[in-house]
């Protein structure tokens, strides 16, 4: 390892210790998320500074133990014994909790069997002693032969002694395995010099980890050839680990019963109650629809009317020309439309990581297991299915929890169902068109804010319609079940909330950005250029209409062009396929613009309806007041609306979504059944509703 | 007839006696479910929902099908 490189620091521990808040503390906003090469690890790079030095910090996934049972779990176990790859880092800092030292230490006893370098670092001490828990750093480091540091990573007490103790040189040697007995351990050497591997315990995991002897047949046949039973090696391993833990336990670690609170169980017996239980966790669903609904209006009617001053300042102090336009009639309609969404994001994120910091989504997970399992998903499938509610693409990422591929593949399939925060903006626009504003259902419900809940139900009931098709078309591929560490409720830490929330909205603003001003300049190129048709468009208004105004002139005008750009061509191409579903040309380019996000769609509609039009009209005013010139009638009537919000609600315009369905399941077949189930419902959905409503 | 811990009623104790041989014990025992550890039910869902225990001051939460392998004293 040559001094130059910055030393590389690996936090690992169980979930919910408070890994992060210690991240958190040691980078501040010096922190971005980072894939590995190939593998796509969920892991967050930050960086520290340490007098002069500055150390990279990687926050690695919640690991039960190196047994993996989920995906997320593998990719981490795999990292952790890839010790030659460039990546692996210069110290593997444990993080346990001083509440539940014993089963935190079962991980730390099997990561020093890796002889890797390990510095062990006991969190919420100060939490700990409050309850009557004391633990001796000293007696512990005596135990273990590595260095231990008692901090409080909430107050940051003990975090530099951490950081300098991984800064010391550190041996780790080989010790006797604890893991195995004396006859299977003769087995497993053999195995490893037969192999050549130096480590034992790595050559153990090999021969236990299902996934890894079926993908090497060395290791398949020799469990074969000795009659190995795995499954029994592993449990045996546990046993003899907790063996040994409880022999040191009681010298590194005092417990004062008298001290002990229990506001856990205490809150426990309420959040948990077969009624109350399930009563507060509907409120709390609630809540966080109402918030997302109500608090988040206010700052986003600031946002708008700041857009479209900005899109005033603009067009008055830029000087007339193509650029210009592109600016005013381009970039911030396409920009205004993303960002009016980050209050409803910022409100969602926040929500949901209070939900998971204070340890109530582990109760979630338990309330709701036995509901999901006739689904064919499990309680942890509740996970993803929320954050689905803001954006699908975490979510989905999100299912790796979960351990059964057949509850994981459904979860996958079904959460772009649910209405994530892209789907709002079409919604919101559709729903104002059809229902006035200030209308009331029985003088105090909003009836837009009622329309549009009723799309949420809509895309939650699909979720669990397709989720029971899906339970039976799929077979079980082995049993399915749950066993988790659920833990004690805590204060959630505002710094902690504040990064999540900030990395999460940032990320949005960045990735639909991106596809938005994209999206947004190509449309303008192509609705402000065409064939010899868009270019006579003078000559042939001016013969066809010689008594209009100069005005009405200009208008007709711009109408012909956008009729005759590369875009109207690109729409009326498509047309024949979406007349039966209601839709004109104009639509038809926003569906089709609207494939790379969904968001695209309101953009898009502003750019179209922007172009060549003068005042400043809000843009479902001007979708309201267009009318087709063949029917005379309001292109926005009740049945091609509906049949909009019905087709935005199936469809998977999203290829951010096709993507990360693709990388999780890695499979070509289950990227494109999901495109294609979410597809044909969309479309035929929408054809019966217009078919019956027109 | 032994006791499974599925069978426990709710705020009782007791101590593992044995695992039955199961797909997921290797997962149980990494949880510390060990024999001769102490155990009490703290939870029960409705409608045959999860279990939710205290093992060691440690909260768990497993389903009734993993439960009924756990045979206590």
């Amino acid at each position: 390892m040559s001094s130059q490189k910055p030393l590389k620091i690996a936090l690992v521990g169980n979930p919910n210790l408070g890994k992060t808040t210690l991240f958190n503390r040691l980078c501040g906003l010096k922190q971005h998320t980072g894939n590995y090469p190939g593998v796509t690890i969920d892991k967050k790079k930050g960086n520290h500074k340490a007098g002069q030095e500055i150390i990279e910090i990687i926050d690695l996934p919640g690991i039960n133990s190196l047994f993996p049972s989920s995906k997320d779990e593998e990719l981490v176990v795999d990292y952790l014994l890839d010790s030659e790859s460039a990546d692996y880092p210069d110290k593997i800092v444990l993080i346990a909790s001083a509440l539940n030292l014993k089963r935190n230490l079962y991980l730390l006893e099997q990561i020093r069997d890796l002889n890797v370098p390990l510095v062990l670092a006991i969190n919420m001490v100060d939490l700990a002693e409050k309850r009557g828990i004391f633990i001796s750093e000293e007696a512990l480091e005596k135990e273990l032969g590595i260095p231990v540091v008692c901090i409080s990573a909430k107050k940051g007490t003990g975090v530099d002694k951490l950081i300098n103790r991984c800064l010391e040189p550190l041996n780790i040697e080989a010790r006797t395995p604890s893991y195995i007995q004396a006859e299977e351990l003769e087995l497993l050497q053999k195995y490893s010099t037969q192999n050549g591997s130096s480590n034992d315990y790595v050559s153990f995991l090999e021969l236990t980890s299902k996934t890894k002897a079926e993908a090497d047949s060395t290791a398949q046949s020799f469990i074969d050839e000795h009659g190995i039973n795995t499954r029994k090696w592993k449990t045996n391993a546990s046993i003899l680990r907790y063996k040994r833990i409880n022999s040191y336990l009681e010298k590194v670690q005092t417990v004062d019963k008298t001290k002990a609170s229990d506001l856990t169980s205490k809150l426990d017996r309420i959040l948990l109650h077969r009624i109350f239980g399930y009563l507060i966790f509907l409120g709390v669903f609630l809540f966080i629809f109402q918030a997302i609904f109500w608090l988040a209006d206010f700052p986003m009617g600031w946002i708008e009317s700041s857009f479209e001053w900005l899109g005033n300042v603009a067009s008055n102090g830029l000087p007339e020309g193509y650029f210009s336009r592109l600016i005013t009639e381009g970039l911030i309609p396409g920009i205004g439309g993303v960002v009016i969404f980050v209050p409803q994001i910022t409100i969602l994120f926040l929500l949901f990581s209070l939900l998971e910091e204070s340890g109530y989504m582990s109760r979630i997970i338990y309330l709701t297991d036995r509901m999901m399992q006739r689904f064919g998903m499990s309680g942890k499938s509740m996970v993803p299915m929320i954050s689905g509610l803001a954006c699908a693409i975490p979510a989905i990422m999100a299912a790796r929890t979960i351990e059964n591929s057949r509850e994981r593949l459904i979860t996958i399939l079904v959460t772009p169902l649910l209405t994530c925060s892209a789907r709002l903006p079409v919604y919101i626009v559709v729903i104002a068109i059809i229902i006035p504003d200030d209308t009331t259902v029985f003088g105090i419900f909003n009836a837009q804010g009622i329309a549009l809940m009723g799309m949420y139900l809509l895309g939650v009931v699909m979720t669990f319609i397709v989720a029971f098709v899906l339970k039976y078309i799929l077979k079980p591929d082995y049993k399915s079940y749950l066993i988790m560490e659920v833990p004690e409720y805590l204060l959630p830490s505002i710094k902690n909330v504040m990064y999540r929330v900030w990395s999460n909205v940032k990320s949005f603003i960045w990735n639909a950005g991106k596809i938005i001003v994209a999206t947004a300049i190509i449309l303008f190129v192509l609705v402000t250029n065409g064939g010899q048709d868009f270019n006579n468009a003078q000559v042939h208004i001016t013969t066809n209409y010689p008594s209009a105004t100069a005005d009405e002139t200009k208008n007709l005008v711009a109408s012909y062009q956008t009729e005759n750009s590369y875009l109207g061509m690109i729409g009326k191409s498509i047309e024949p396929v979406i007349e039966p579903l209601g839709y004109d040309w104009k639509i038809g380019i926003a569906l089709i613009s609207s494939l790379a996000a969904r968001e695209v769609f309101v953009g898009t509609m502003s750019v179209i309806y922007a172009v060549g039009s003068d005042d400043e009209m809000k843009i479902r005013d001007r979708l309201k007041s267009e009318v087709n010139p063949n029917t005379g009638m309001p292109v926005f009537g009740i049945a091609t609306s509906i049949s909009l919000l019905l087709f935005y609600a199936f469809s998977l315009q999203c290829m951010s979504t096709v993507a990360v369905t693709y990388k999780e399941t890695k499979s070509i077949k289950w990227t494109a059944i999901q495109f294609g189930y979410m597809t044909v419902l969309a479309y035929f959905s929408a054809l019966i509703a217009f078919q019956l409503l027109k | 007839m032994e006791l499974r811990l599925c069978d426990l009623k709710v705020k009782k104790m007791g101590v593992i006696k044995y695992i039955q041989e199961n797909p997921v014990a290797a997962k149980l025992a990494e949880f510390g479910l060990l024999p001769g550890t102490k155990i009490s039910i703290l939870n029960k869902a409705p409608f045959e929902g999860p279990i939710f225990i205290l093992v060691d001051n440690n909260r768990i939460a497993l389903r009734k099908k993993e439960a009924a392998f756990i045979i206590i004293e």
